[in-house]
């Protein structure tokens, strides 16, 4: 048990009290290196399940446990808190716009290692690094970066206070099929490198298909189906998930490549 | 009967001045579907612009080329001419039209406005009722009393469509159509559209980034990057044989390509920028395959004798081409 | 189209409507222009105010030449009910009404930030309390407030560069000005905690002073300085006004609005009393009304 970095137990979420729940009787465990997908449609769940794993969203009932602590109990500064960073679907809003790369990524070091200014730079250069940018690049603000270039602030600034788990809610959506295919390959080199678990939540099953090992998939805030993600997209068990593979385009693309 | 319903050839397009389109050349039979394909700042957007004659309204202008629609050139035309071919010859999809309805009208009112703008000699009320079928609309009746926030997203967008159906029109642009939409929803409206191709026999031009959804419903397929077209052919063939290295690229960088944990094809460096273009082809400095002749002279589109064409200086094999459009 | 445009779920940031004033065209097709011939005219004005009464032969209070005596090459404004030379008078009174001016702005966007973030950050209740307040004060007439401040205060003297009435009129104004500053900055600041980048801030468990120093105010900046200079326009205008309810700078020292309020009563003998500081007070408004409106619109350019 101890080695699981979180356990969903009979989760159910809540946006406000009284209201019906956006997701429940979610069960999910993470362990060190592990690649799950949450697959969904929009207003199946997928975002709040994200939100719960994090800790910004408390259960109503069940429990989310970090380390096997709730998170309730995890204070501002608790060193549990720098299990599992999140990566967001918007890089633009993602980073503060009248900060620069390397200001960004610096913050966390000096606020979490208590490390001087020069300090805390020259570690955030080489996380930066880690995510591929270097140079002049990691002096810019947010509006003067690509999409492609945000995003990697945004994982590197969730690198920065060294998680053994990122939860990425769509962190390629935004972005165009060739810097799509930069930000997944570097995923996948950090899954490697740093023996990252990742959390991908995303609509798009062949972006889960790529990165994960297990899935869960989502409908109206309930988990249709769950399994190893290979059997589950070849061998789909429920009408929902049939329905899902059914729909992506391109299926005759695949093959003839 | 002209089989060629659009051709563009050659279009070079300046916005304030700032050469934002050239060298884009395209076609499309009557009754056919031509993905218009590429990633941000490419053109694709503006190419729809230019079909619709809405450059004057962002200070664009045509500067080279021509775009001929039936036999009819529209690269002349003046405003009041546009005013009759919108619509009615063309009807536009509007990117991001999710939000594009007036939110204090209903459906209906919206569809009948539309019909008797565009075609005054009908029964309104009956045409509405006649679009909404053909965007296969369930419960139409229903849906022409309700307001547009009342609708999903899905069905906002069919209506949308079936506005853009009120003139009749003979080629449908849409762009990015189902971008903001869940998979199993656009299924459903990418079947409309192939539903839309039998019932009117009316031609598509569907602007998209998604490779994957040219393939499911284009026969013919434009690439387009920097600005320009870089390759055009039957979707089949581009897809499965891409012959221009950006098309290759971009077909190599989708994750379903790929087996697991195997890294995907990426693009070095960053996209061309409008203003900015790079001297020669535009896709030299991000090319693996790029000569010296590559940095320094814009291949034009050549066509091989397959009738695919492409504007690249021979990769992966300069043999059996000769120019487009002699 | 830059790479910028990869991100289409991000909302423009626009300034909030109701600092939109009826806009200029020159200033939204030319911001650059309107905003150098804003900032010319202001410093004219602010260069007059320090360097007239330096330079000038009169002063402020000596009786200059007669009574009343037209616009001449001697009293380019002409002279006043005691025969006070006006043009002097409006720059020093200028000087009067612009320090005032500035303490105010300062006063009641420090406060009103300072307020708007923390109720924005605050507990539901913290928050409705605050914003109550401030709501009772925005509904509240103003002017009846500042009276009664104004009169409270009105034993004290002359301070530094302050006439008499200056600072109690000032400390008045700011007393009830800050809601208005509290409701902008509380509103921007809620859009900007829903963005992702202050999520991102709370999940690495920074502080909430850090947030709010680090991620909110430099992102408030903008607007409020926007909203800075249109209330210095509001503001010279409710200076100005006070001497007609008797509270305000007190005589003799001179300031726009009792110049012109003692200009009033010979209005149609004498119009210069009262039209040529009421001239330079429109100058000083049209000059911030166009440098506030190219601030916009460089706000809303930003967006795209």
């Amino acid at each position: 048990m101890s080695d699981v970095l979180l356990d969903v137990v009979d989760a159910e979420f809540r946006y406000a009290r009284g209201m019906a729940p956006a997701a429940s009787g979610i069960n999910l465990q993470v362990r060190p290196g592990d690649a799950v997908g949450i697959v969904g449609e929009s207003g199946s769940g997928k975002t709040t399940i994200g939100r719960g794993l994090v800790g910004s969203l408390l259960p109503s009932a069940g429990s989310v446990l970090v380390q096997g602590r709730r998170w309730k109990s995890v204070s501002r500064r608790d060193p549990v808190r720098r299990t599992v960073q999140m990566v967001f679907q918007d890089p633009y809003a993602s980073l503060n716009p009248m900060l620069s790369a390397l200001a960004t990524v610096a913050e966390v070091f000096r606020v979490w290692d208590k490390v001087s200014a020069d300090v805390a730079t020259s570690r955030a250069e080489q996380v930066l690094a880690e995510v591929g940018l270097s140079g002049e690049v990691i002096r810019r603000r947010p509006a003067l970066l690509s999409g492609g270039q945000r995003q990697r602030v945004g994982i590197a600034r969730a690198l920065a206070c060294s998680p053994q788990v990122l939860v990425a809610d769509e962190p390629t959506s935004a972005l165009d099929v060739s810097v799509q295919a930069n930000v997944l390959n570097l995923l996948l080199d950090l899954k490697a490198s740093r023996g990252l678990a990742l959390v991908l939540i995303s609509h798009d099953l062949s972006v889960v298909d790529y990165l994960t090992d297990r899935a869960l998939v989502m409908l109206n805030g309930e988990v249709v189906e769950q399994g190893e993600t290979q059997t589950l997209l070849k061998n789909p068990g429920h009408e929902y998930t049939k329905t899902l593979i059914g729909s992506i385009p391109g299926t005759s693309l695949t093959t003839a490549s | 009967m002209n089989t060629e319903l659009l051709r563009i050839n050659g279009l070079g397009v300046e916005i304030a001045g700032l050469p934002v389109l050239s060298e884009v050349s395209l076609s499309l039979p009557t009754n056919g579907v031509l993905g218009l394909v590429g990633e941000t700042g490419s053109g694709k957007s503006l190419t729809c612009r230019a079909l619709m004659g809405l450059l004057p309204r962002i200070n664009g202008k045509v500067v080279a080329g021509s775009i001929t629609f039936d036999g009819v050139s529209l690269t002349d035309l003046d405003e009041p001419g546009w005013a009759r071919v919108r619509g009615r010859e063309i009807g536009f999809v509007p990117q991001a039209s999710l939000n594009a309805l007036d939110p204090v009208m209903t459906v209906g009112a919206q569809l009948r406005e539309a019909v008797s703008h565009l075609d005054p000699d009908v029964d309104a009320k009956a045409r509405s009722l006649e679009l909404l079928d053909l965007v296969r609309l369930p419960q139409v009746r229903e849906v022409l009393r309700r307001y547009p926030h009342e609708l999903s997203g899905g069905m906002r967008q069919r209506v949308m469509i079936a506005l853009a159906l009120a003139g009749r029109p003979r080629l449908l642009l849409a762009d990015e159509p189902t971008t903001a939409l869940d998979v199993t929803v656009q299924k459903a409206i990418l079947e409309v559209f192939a539903d839309l191709r039998t019932s009117t026999g009316m031609g598509l031009l569907l602007v998209t980034h998604d490779l994957g959804v040219v393939a499911d419903v284009a026969d013919t397929v434009a690439v387009m990057y920097g600005g320009t077209v870089v390759e055009f052919g039957r979707a089949a063939d581009v897809m499965s044989t891409p012959s221009h290295p950006y098309t290759a690229a971009l077909l190599g960088a989708r994750p379903a390509t790929r087996g697991r944990n195997e890294r995907l094809t990426t693009i070095p460096g960053v996209p061309a920028v409008p203003g900015q273009w790079p001297a020669g082809c535009r896709f030299s400095p991000r090319c693996a395959f790029a000569r010296d002749e590559c940095h320094h002279v814009q291949p034009t589109m050549l066509q091989a004798a397959d009738g695919r064409s492409r504007a690249c200086h021979g990769w992966p094999d300069p043999s059996e081409e000769a120019p487009a459009h002699v | 189209m830059t790479a910028t445009t990869q991100t289409p779920s991000t909302t423009p940031r626009r300034s909030p409507h109701w600092l939109r004033l009826p806009h200029w065209k020159f200033a939204q097709r030319r911001p650059r222009g309107a905003l150098a011939l804003g900032l010319a005219l202001l410093a004219v004005i602010v260069l007059a105010t320090i360097f007239v009464p330096m330079l000038s032969p009169y002063t402020a209070t000596a009786i200059a030449g007669k009574p009343l005596m037209a616009p001449s090459w001697l009293h380019w404004f002409g002279t006043d009910t005691a025969g006070r030379d006006v043009f002097v008078r409006t720059w020093v009174g200028g000087r009067n009404d612009l320090l005032m001016v500035v303490l105010v702005v300062l006063g009641s966007s420090i406060i009103g930030t300072l307020v708007g973030v923390v109720a924005s950050m605050s507990s539901p209740l913290t928050d409705s309390i605050l914003m109550r307040f401030t709501d009772a004060l925005i509904s509240f007439p103003g002017m009846i407030i500042v009276m009664a401040i104004a009169l409270v205060f009105s034993g004290v003297g002359e301070i530094g560069p302050f006439p008499r009435g200056a600072l109690p009129a000032v400390i008045a104004i700011i007393a009830i000005n800050w809601a208005s500053y509290t409701r902008l900055v509380r509103g921007e600041a809620l859009s900007l905690r829903s963005r992702d980048f202050i999520t991102a801030a709370t999940l690495l468990g920074y502080s909430k002073s850090r947030i709010i120093a680090r991620h909110l105010l430099p992102n408030l900046a903008t607007t409020v300085g926007a909203y800075m200079v249109v209330d210095a326009i509001v503001a010279v205008v409710t200076i100005a006004g006070m001497p007609f309810i008797g509270a305000g700078i007190q005589p003799p020292a001179p300031e726009w609005g009792s110049l012109m309020l003692a200009g009033s009563t010979v209005l149609y003998s004498a119009w210069w009393v009262t039209v040529m500081p009421g001239l330079v007070v429109t100058v000083y408004g049209i000059a911030l009304s166009l440098i506030a409106d190219s601030l916009l619109a460089e706000i809303d350019g930003g967006a795209r």
